[in-house]
């Protein structure tokens, strides 16, 4: 090591300490339990434990792919992922850049907490939420309907809702969460800017476009980028309780995480579960690479890595 | 001068190491601590310290074997068990649950290689057991090896409705228990009620993992329902087949879809997650299909109690046996046990003709007099009917098994409303019911568990829409064969209809 590296990782040791505990955290959690990944390769044989399993190449894999289901539920995780990133972005920047325009400071905390709330209720309290809306014979929806003389649907039969009530139920629990960390850097913005501008007689959408969203967009960027990454990994709560594992709806509502949990509700088996879990990983890699590979071509200085 | 100090504080901890190491088993001398799945119904036993110690009173003397009792809730039971025994957490008798309805199977963890085998144990140490349970024992079998061990009550079980008896007499009929009635008869009723009724009153009591297809169209699973069948609950051929494929059941789905258009069926069956006594109590509903279970008709018993109401049994098939049906629970010896001989010493205790005060299994299965329950009736050979003990009810009890899986569960306690008479039934039952020609036979699913994996999918995606009748039967009833087979059920069926054609050539 020269003089100067030296001094340097002297410069930095306290910050190297600080960030001790989230790297021994991340080794714990994230780095040891890598090598359970050799169980997705190994017929499980718990006298031989998990090294002296024998190997079995690809058998584990067969289960997701043996039947059409495993197109759907990929399909499923991606196109949901797909649509909760990109369409949710655009409304959690865009509330979070109304909310900035409430001047009243009372107001402002309101719409915040209001909009926060349900991402505090469990999945299970919200599924309930959501049968009382769609209950065939009960629900709030179908007594509308009928009240209006239309004809009650079953809602928990019927896939083509679907699509619609799922994106609805994420937005209206998570845009309250996902909006904190864009609101936060729109207010870091400095106000000397919009001063400026308004002095120059721009209009408010001016400022949006040429001020706010130009300086929050790496912000973005850094969001989407990380959400590509867990785009093979899906909510487990959002498509499980809230369909409540209606088997009419799986075309519709089952992801890899929904499927692998049925499968293994029913036969235990934790060598199928961690190809199942490989698999997903191998998929955020490569859209996560993918990601960053676009990203870098548009801005650079945007890329992660 | 570093280095010497360094070693010798090394070797001084190295022969402390040794010492302790030494003298721990010394001290423990001969008695073995076991450690013992028990089955809760979510509930927190207070009293777990007394039952342990009235146990060890018993044992330690005897067998030399001491008890940890490790209390687990029902359903919680297959994944702690697998992590447990992953992990390589000692555990010394495991308890299997299937309750007679495939919630949990010996090839769970036969085929993970979990299980140790029996036979040599077995026919050493459990003479007793043998004696007690008789045919029962083929139960614990998957080929020709024995992995667990049986508790002994109810083999077979029926196909009923059952129903709420006040309606029944409401609108002017009536049945008798023992006779076998027709499913016509049946329709006759749930048309009446819902006449009578009208909207919002159905007369099944459906909820969404209530599959009622095993009730209408009995079968023979072989031990698990993703592997083929035999129909007519296998009385009558060994032939194993795709049952969703077969006349039967196209019929009987065509029969449900039938009452669910007649509106016999809540509309928002399959996301309903309440069970069967449940929607009985809210009295919008007049029965249910439902097995009569290895639980056995003090199953019933119990429900009349947590409804409140009389129940009347209508049977239409003649009740039968099969390996599923009477697997209700099962003891089994993990890989991490640490004595084998002695966990199937104590094991075999649980079987013994024992007076009450000696009973293990009793004090398992109802916890101990005057704390638990009191004697509400002595019987001859020494058997009792009980009642809980002043101040306590099911949930509160201090210790209550309530779960008739502890070796011979024809000796121990139970309580009222059961009678008296309910001994000599069951075991009459066991002696006059139907068998399957398959009885006791159990697929050894080792090769095929990717395959079953796919099925299992399968069926969760289709069985409760076409058995609850809310989908049309012509366009599902296709699409769910055609990825069954996808799935891989006919090379499943194959191997299955081999194991079982050379499993019925040994039993001749």
């Amino acid at each position: 090591m020269t003089a100067k590296k030296k001094n340097k990782f002297l410069q930095y040791l306290p910050f190297y300490l600080m960030a001790l505990p989230g790297i021994i955290y991340l080794i714990c959690n994230n780095f040891m339990p890598l090598y359970g990944m050799l169980l997705a390769f190994k017929r499980l044989d718990v006298r031989k434990g998990i090294f002296g399993s024998p190997w079995v190449g690809f058998d584990n894999f067969k289960f997701l792919f043996s039947s059409k289901t495993a197109f759907t539920i990929i399909r499923n995780t991606i196109c949901y992922n797909l649509v909760f990133i990109i369409l949710g972005t655009a409304i959690a920047v865009a509330l979070a850049i109304l909310l900035n325009e409430v001047r009243s400071k009372g107001f402002s905390k309101f719409y915040q907490s209001v909009l926060l709330i349900p991402y505090l209720i469990s999945w299970v309290l919200a599924s309930y939420l959501a049968y009382a809306f769609l209950a065939q014979d009960v629900g709030l929806i179908n007594a509308v309907l009928k009240f209006f003389g239309g004809e009650s649907i079953a809602w928990y039969s019927t896939q083509t809702y679907w699509p619609f009530i799922l994106f609805f139920v994420y937005m209206w629990k998570g845009v309250g969460y996902m909006l904190i960390i864009y609101y936060s850097s729109i207010v870091s913005i400095s106000a000397d800017y919009f001063e400026a501008a308004t002095i120059d007689g721009a209009t408010k959408w001016q400022q949006i476009r040429f001020i706010t969203i130009p300086l929050i967009k790496s912000t973005v960027i850094t969001m989407v980028i990380l959400n590509l990454g867990r785009i093979a990994n899906s909510d487990f709560g959002l498509f499980y309780q809230i369909p409540r594992n209606s088997g009419a709806l799986y075309g519709v509502t089952q992801t890899i995480d929904v499927y692998v949990y049925n499968a293994l509700m029913n036969n235990n088996d934790f060598a199928m579960s961690a190809a199942a879990a490989v698999f997903q990983s191998v998929v955020g890699f490569i859209f996560i690479l993918t990601a960053n590979a676009v990203v870098k071509r548009i801005s650079k200085q945007d890329a992660l890595f | 001068m570093n280095k010497k100090i360094v070693s010798s504080v090394l070797t001084a901890a190295m022969a402390l190491g040794l010492t302790t190491g030494a003298a721990a088993p010394a001290m423990a001398d001969d008695t073995f601590n076991l450690k013992m799945q028990i089955v809760t119904f979510g509930q927190e036993f207070s009293g777990l310290a007394d039952v342990e110690n009235a146990i060890n009173a018993i044992t330690e003397p005897e067998i030399g074997v001491t008890v940890t009792l490790d209390p687990i809730a029902a359903w919680d039971l297959p994944s702690t068990s697998a992590l447990a025994i992953t992990s390589n957490e000692e555990i010394d008798l495991m308890s299997i649950l299937p309750m007679g309805s495939n919630m949990d199977s010996i090839s769970n963890y036969s085929t993970k290689n979990m299980l140790l085998p029996l036979d040599d144990l077995y026919a050493e140490y459990g003479q007793d057991i043998h004696n007690c349970i008789g045919e029962l024992e083929k139960l614990g079998y998957t080929g020709n090896t024995m992995y667990a061990v049986p508790a002994n009550y109810y083999a077979g079980h029926g196909c009923s409705f059952v129903a709420l008896t006040s309606e029944l007499e409401a609108l002017g009929f009536s049945f008798d228990e023992d006779q076998i009635y027709t499913l016509e008869d049946v329709e006759e009723v749930m048309a009446a009620y819902k006449e009578a009724k009208g909207d919002g009153y159905y007369s099944i009591a459906g909820y969404a993992d209530g599959d009622i297809m095993p009730v209408l169209c009995p079968t023979d699973d072989l031990g698990d329902p993703a592997i083929g069948s035999l129909m007519n609950a296998g009385l009558d051929n060994t032939t194993v087949v795709n049952r969703f494929a077969t006349d039967e059941y196209r019929a009987t789905y065509d029969k449900i879809r039938g009452y669910f258009n007649a509106g016999y069926i809540n509309p928002d069956v399959i996301s309903i997650t309440d069970t069967w006594p449940t929607l009985l109590g809210t009295g919008h509903y007049l029965g249910a299909f439902i097995g009569t279970n290895a639980s056995g008709l003090d199953g019933i018993l119990v429900n009349e109690q947590s409804i409140g109401q009389d129940l009347t049994i209508i049977r239409f098939f003649e009740d039968f046996a099969t390996t599923s049906g009477a697997s209700y629970g099962l003891w089994a010896i993990p890989v991490t046990c640490s004595n084998p001989e002695k966990t199937m010493q104590f094991l075999n205790l649980l079987y013994q003709d024992r007076p009450l005060e000696q009973n293990v299994a009793a004090i398992l299965s109802c916890g101990l007099e005057g704390q638990t329950y009191k004697i509400v009736e002595t019987l001859d050979d020494g058997r009792v009917i009980v009642d809980y003990a002043d101040g306590v009810d099911r949930m509160s009890s201090p210790y209550g098994g309530q779960v008739p899986i502890y070796g011979d569960e024809l000796r121990t306690p139970k309580y009222t409303p059961i009678d008296a008479e309910m001994f000599d039934e069951i075991s009459n039952y066991n002696s006059t019911v139907k068998y399957s020609k398959a009885f006791g036979y159990s697929f050894d699913s080792y090769y095929y568990v990717g395959q079953i994996s796919a099925i299992n999918n399968v069926l969760q995606t289709y069985r409760a829409q076409l058995a609850w009748g809310t989908v049309d039967v012509d366009s599902v009833l296709p699409q769910f064969l055609s990825e069954l087979e996808a799935a891989g059920l006919n090379e499943v069926i194959e191997a299955n209809q081999e194991q079982l054609d050379a499993w019925l050539a040994e039993q001749e």
